[in-house]
């Protein structure tokens, strides 16, 4: 799952996909995370995973960085099965 | 309709009385007429015709259209094509465009291939145009010639190959400065345009009332420009004091024009930091109102957390303190005359 979330988040900034590490903040003025880059990835989440995600997650601490996602989609797929 | 914010014209037996390539080339007067209100009032205006692309220039040159048009799409396929993509190159709603061609077949087919959309005859847009009252302000007639500043801004991030080092050329400047009277007009046109980027939780005219009710609030406004030209004022925060150093931001509109990477955050930031806008803490709700999402990811990229069980957000100042902006962007202070 960590491949896949990176691979979106490289997509959604128009990186190659391997440029982005787990840890990298996404929220840096050197990441290029802007609204609307994020809400294309929030989209791409919820087509991916097949998740719907909640204003109420639109939580900075969730969003920090490929590896807080990866947790935060991992429970909610966890949630559901 | 929401707010006509674009028309898009066919050329054919709409602008023109006959077919320009067949020489008919008169113009309709009502047509003429029409096209120079739109102007008047910062509507912006686009082509969109099945003629071959090289039609255009001689069609510019005769009619003198080459500042008309903000977008032109010109070849044999299909209109909505056209239109599609010049929606999608403006970044304009369909809610907000309107198509006019002067047959309704056209009218018809556009309408069932893109939702949303107003078509109508140059009669309709007429009488819509007659019948408008709505605020025209210095930005709002600038607005084309900002279009295509803008298009020229994207024509030189083509051409640049680090889109980084393309920012850094346009010499992006942010001025924020405390609300004056006279920026009613544009507050209340941001406040009503700005779809993405607006709060959106006070109806505008309660949201515009409140600007100018007596009482203890904070209004800052930011101005934005860069190489390619002046964008004017782009955003306003609106801030109630809340007691115990809190402030509740009542409206908060960004306009779309900050699209560039990082702006729209470098703006919200510069408002927040204004010296009339410190506060410890910012609390707002957040009301989704079919399109403002994009404010929703803003308020999440500047830090405003999420308050469990209700639909307010919160930022404290130290996060807004320690937030690190884009080295494109330079945010100038100007404090209260007097």
């Amino acid at each position: 799952m960590e491949d896949t979330v990176a691979r979106l988040v490289a997509s959604t900034l128009g990186k190659k996909p391997g440029s982005v590490r787990p840890d990298d903040p996404l929220f840096s003025s050197q990441a290029g995370f802007d609204s609307f880059s994020l809400m294309e990835l929030v989209l791409l989440l919820e087509d991916t995973f097949e998740l719907s995600i909640p204003d109420q997650d639109l939580d900075p601490d969730i969003f920090h960085s490929v590896n807080t996602i990866v947790s935060y989609v991992q429970d909610r797929l966890d949630q559901r099965d | 309709m929401r707010i006509l914010k674009l028309v898009i014209w066919d050329l054919d037996e709409t602008i023109l009385t006959g077919i320009f390539e067949e020489g008919d080339e008169e113009i309709n007067p009502t047509a003429s007429k029409v096209m120079r209100l739109l102007n008047e009032r910062g509507i912006l205006q686009a082509l969109a015709t099945q003629n071959p692309p090289d039609v255009i220039p001689a069609a510019n040159e005769k009619f003198g259209w080459s500042e008309l048009f903000v977008q032109v799409e010109a070849d044999l396929g299909p209109k909505a094509k056209k239109v599609r993509r010049i929606l999608d190159a403006l970044g304009i709603n369909p809610l907000d465009t309107a198509f006019v061609d002067e047959d309704p077949f056209e009218r018809g087919s556009i309408s069932a291939q893109i939702a949303e959309i107003t078509t109508c005859s140059i009669a309709d847009l007429e009488a819509y145009l007659e019948g408008d009252s709505s605020i025209v302000t210095e930005e709002a007639r600038r607005r084309p010639q900002m279009y295509r500043e803008q298009q020229s801004r994207t024509r030189g991030e083509e051409n640049t190959s680090e889109y980084d080092d393309f920012l850094r050329s346009c010499n992006i400047q942010i001025t924020v400065r405390p609300y004056l009277p006279g920026d009613a007009m544009r507050a209340e046109e941001l406040l009503t345009r700005t779809h993405r980027m607006n709060l959106g939780v006070l109806p505008v005219d309660e949201a515009v009332a409140r600007l100018s009710r007596p009482g203890e609030h904070h209004v800052v406004v930011a101005e934005m420009k860069d190489i390619y030209g002046d964008m004017g004022r782009c955003g306003i925060v609106h801030l109630t004091p809340d007691g115990g150093g809190e402030a509740i931001i009542e409206s908060l509109a960004i306009s779309c024009r900050t699209r560039a990477r990082g702006l729209s955050l470098a703006m919200l930031v510069g408002l927040l930091s204004h010296s009339d806008a410190q506060f410890e803490r910012y609390r707002c709700r957040y009301v989704f109102n079919g399109s403002n999402r994009p404010l929703r990811m803003l308020l999440m990229g500047a830090g405003f957390k999420p308050q469990p069980g209700t639909d307010e957000v919160v930022l404290d100042s130290d996060q807004l303190e320690s937030m690190e902006l884009p080295d494109w962007v330079q945010i100038d202070y100007q404090l209260a005359c007097g």
